[in-house]
This record gives C-alpha cells, structure tokens and sequence, in this order.
C-alpha cells in the first residue's frame, strides 16, 4: 500500500493505495481521498503543458502473481493413478523467461515486471531491441511481455523465473494466446445463429435474418452481430487446472485446450478467482 | 551477476565470418574452441548443430548454476583445450566435454509430446503387463469397476486398435444376453487389470466394421 501524490494543476493529491479511480472504470476499486478537479481529468495520463508531474497509469489490472510465457506443443492424454482419464496440453518452454525490466511506480508510474522469451539470433533483433536487453546483460530474446504486480519485491533484473517455484501441480492457471484464425465467417459460425430451414419454399438457409426494426429507429445498431473476420485475437482461457510438472523435460501439463497451434506463445498466469486473488486496493 | 559475463560476446561481432557462430549466443570460451574445431575438421553445418547445441548446453548449465566462479574456470579450461588440441582428432571433442559438468542431452520441442507418451507407457507396463493385440484377436479382459469388489469380465473379439501412446484402445466386440455389444478399452488405464489373448482368428483387415453385418455366431463367445 503506497500513497502517490501526484504534481498537478499545482495540487498535492494523496490517493489511498495509489490509484486513481477513473470514472467508468471497473478494474481497481481505488479507496481514498479523491479531489473533484483531479477527478474531471479526462484522461489519468492528462499532461499540463509545464507541469510534469509523475504521469500515474491507473487503468489495466492487476496480475494475481508473476507468470510465465510458453510454447504450446500439442495435446494428449493424462491418465491420473485413480483410472481417470483427462486431456491435457502440454506446454514446453524455450530458453526464455527472464526478468527483463521492473518497472516502478517512482520511475514508470506502476508497478511490473518485464519479462523475455525465446533466444533469437542477435541479427533477428533491432538495434533498439537489442539495446534495451543488454541492458541489463540479457541474452537477445523475441518476446517481451509484463506481469504488472501489486508488489515487485523479489524481482531483479537478469533473474531467471523458474516454473517449479511459480506454479504447482493443482494449481488454476488463466493462460493467454492469440486464437486460430478462421478467417472471414458468417454469422452463424460466428455468432451461432440459426440457420433458416433447407427446403419447404424456403431461400434464406445461412442469412442473417432481420438486422433491426423499421422505421424507428430507422437504422442499425452499433454492434449488430454480422459477418466479418473470427479468431485470430488475444484469448483468455481461466481457471486450468496444471495436471502435472515434468521438471526434466521442462514442460507443463495443463488440463483443457488452449488457444493456437502447437508452437503458439502462450502466457499463463496464476488465475484470477474472484474473492479469493483478484489484487485489491 | 552471471549474466552479465555473458554479455561480452553478444556486443562484440565475432571475430572470424563464421554465420553459423554469429547466430547463436554462445560464451567467449566455447565460441573459440569450437571455432578451431572447424578449421580442423571441416565438418558441415549438420554435424555442427550438435556440438553448437553441446557448448550451448553447456554454457546454459552453467548459467542455470548461477556462479561465476564455475564459468570462469570453464572458461579458462576451454580456452587452453583449444591449441592443444589444433593437430588433434575430432574426438577431441568428447574430451573437452568430459571436462564439464555431465549434461542431459538437449530435448526437442516437438519431441517432448513422445517422450511423456513412452515413459506413462513405461510405467503403465511395471504395473500390468499389456500383451500385444492385433485386430482379430480374441481377448479376455478383466475391469475393476467403481464400488465392486469382484472384477467384471469381457470376452471378444477385437476388432480396431486405435494407437495413440498412453491413450490407446482397442474395441471388444461381443455378444451379451442376446445383445450386441461394443466396448472401447484404453489399454493402459489402471482400471483395466488384466488382458489376456486367448486365441486369434485370421483377418485381413486392420478394422473389422464388416462384422457388424455380420451373423452374431460370429462374434459370440463362450466365457468359461
């Protein structure tokens, strides 16, 4: 629990647990003594021209703990001792993982760690790129990805997350990937319309149907469920359970499908369950 | 910090024009010693890819290790294998080697969905032998079933296997009380304890749908 106090419109504001509550915001809660010109701000990363203070970044939420990046590799069975049988993913891991950057709120306006995955070729990285990751002497790695923590304490640049410490097995798991593209699709792969019937005189068999009513309000609304591109998009499967760790060969067995094909960048993090480890302020 | 003595050789371009060397980040030592190998050996790039894999083994064990005192004395042993060993043999190799801490041999990605298959079937076999079955046998199979003591009895006819590692089954065919009857087993699941091939009927067929046309005393069998 920190108190930021922010330089603005010439006023010291103390906010309780350092953040600001943004009006329709419905990530953190932000408790505390809130003045109404601070709140008029339109934006929490307002600047004043002259004025700079420190710029507090108070959307995004919060991680439940430091996780890590992955590489999906594929399906199979796990067959638990009792008889039962599960499907699992497997989830192996490049030489990657490693604390790049920790971000504080005294230098970046929030609290994260940064970290890296995947050894490339030095050549496959920008200069800009490889600049930042010599930085603090790291091997030259593609992705880079932050874990934005209600505390950093425990983390330095260079140090290497291991999988062991981070997760168990039982544990739930909220893993993140980029979707299977499928493509511009029709509104009933889409959005699991009905289909009209095939026969009988009918001539709409995979339309979308009626888009709205008549004259009022005369038009379509925004958000009208209609053709156009699926998948491809940064998904977000919750509370997996991880059904076993192999240490030796470096892999997890996650319990469920994920998102992608094998060779997929994965992102798993501890899940979020509400009242039990959602960050609160 | 580790790390940051591996931090010389990712700067610094290396020194010969090597491409096969500038792509992997490997420690000063291991680079230079390797570097003579070539000129030496002359091998392709194929063979390169495991002894660059080996030194790259090597210098991510030592870093997984953490301690610069280790990497420093590695380092200073690599770098004094390396002339001598300029007139030598490419078993020289596996000498140098032998001076570091033993490794496991680097794993594939795409190899790791195998091995977790073979070592459940490994440990699925020390706990119950499974024979090995082909469409056209026919098996007796013995099932722990939940809240039964005494375990329940299939006798039929395999008539598909279908091989998918750990998750491997086979479907029983036969005939109970006048009715027909299919059943998947996974053959390595612990419920399953016992299965025994009592004989085998030719076929010339991997599966055997067609007997589903079939007259029943074809697939009917007398349990003991």
């Amino acid at each position: 629990m920190g108190v930021v106090s922010i330089a603005n419109h010439g006023l010291s504001v103390a906010v309780g647990a350092g953040l600001l509550q943004r009006k329709r915001s419905n990530s953190m809660v932000g408790v505390g003594i809130i003045a109404p010109s601070v709140l008029q701000m339109g934006s929490s990363r307002s600047r004043k021209g002259g004025m700079r203070g420190i710029e507090v970044v108070a959307m995004a939420s919060f991680e439940a703990g430091i996780g890590v990046m992955g590489t999906k590799l594929g399906m199979m069975t796990y067959i638990e001792p009792e008889g039962k049988v599960v499907p699992v993913t497997v989830v192996g891991f490049r030489e990657g993982n490693i604390v790049t950057q920790v971000k504080t709120s005294a230098t970046d306006g929030y609290d994260a760690v940064q970290v890296g995955y995947r050894r490339v070729r030095d050549t496959k990285l920008t200069k800009p790129e490889l600049g930042h990751l010599q930085k603090t002497g790291s091997i030259p790695m593609r992705h880079l990805q932050e874990f934005r923590l209600q505390s950093i304490d425990g983390f330095e640049p260079g140090q290497r997350l291991a999988i062991e410490e981070i997760f168990k097995e039982g544990d739930l798991v909220d893993v993140c990937g980029n979707s299977i593209g499928k493509g511009f699709q029709g509104g009933i792969k889409r959005w699991n319309f009905a289909r009209g019937p095939m026969s009988h005189g009918s001539k709409s068999h995979r339309q979308l149907g009626s888009i709205g009513a008549g004259t009022t309000p005369g038009r379509v609304y925004k958000g009208k469920k209609m053709p156009g591109r699926m998948g491809g998009v940064k998904t977000k499967i919750r509370k997996l359970p991880v059904v076993k760790i192999d240490t030796d060969l470096r892999a997890i067995l996650i319990k469920g499908a994920l998102p992608g094909k094998p060779g997929n960048l994965l992102r798993i993090t501890p899940a979020k369950i509400v009242g039990k480890n959602i960050p609160k302020n | 910090m580790a790390s940051s003595s591996l931090l010389p050789h990712s700067l610094l371009p290396l020194p010969t024009a090597s491409p096969l060397f500038t792509k992997s980040s490997l420690t000063i030592s291991s680079v230079s010693f390797s570097l003579n190998q070539i000129s030496i050996s002359r091998t392709g790039s194929v063979a390169l890819q495991p002894l660059v894999r080996r030194c790259r083994e090597s210098s991510f064990g030592i870093a997984r290790a953490g301690e610069t005192g280790e990497e420093g004395t590695t380092a200073e042993t690599g770098e004094d294998e390396s002339p001598s060993e300029t007139g030598g043999e490419e078993t020289s190799v596996a000498v140098a080697v032998e001076e570091k801490p033993p490794k496991k041999p680097i794993v594939k990605l795409g190899d790791i969905i195998g091995i977790l298959n073979k070592k459940a079937i490994e440990e699925a076999e020390t706990i119950k032998p499974v024979p090995d079955i082909r469409p056209g046998d026919i098996v007796e199979i013995k099932k722990q079933k939940a809240n039964r003591r005494r375990l329940a009895l299939y006798k039929g006819i395999v008539i598909s296997k279908h091989s998918a590692g750990i998750h491997t089954t086979i479907r029983i065919r036969f005939m109970t009380s006048g009715t027909p009857v299919e059943i998947v087993f996974p053959v390595y699941s612990p419920k399953i304890k016992e299965i025994k091939v009592v004989s085998h009927r030719d076929v010339r067929r991997a599966k055997l749908y067609y007997l589903r046309e079939k007259l029943p005393r074809f697939y009917t069998f007398k349990k003991k």
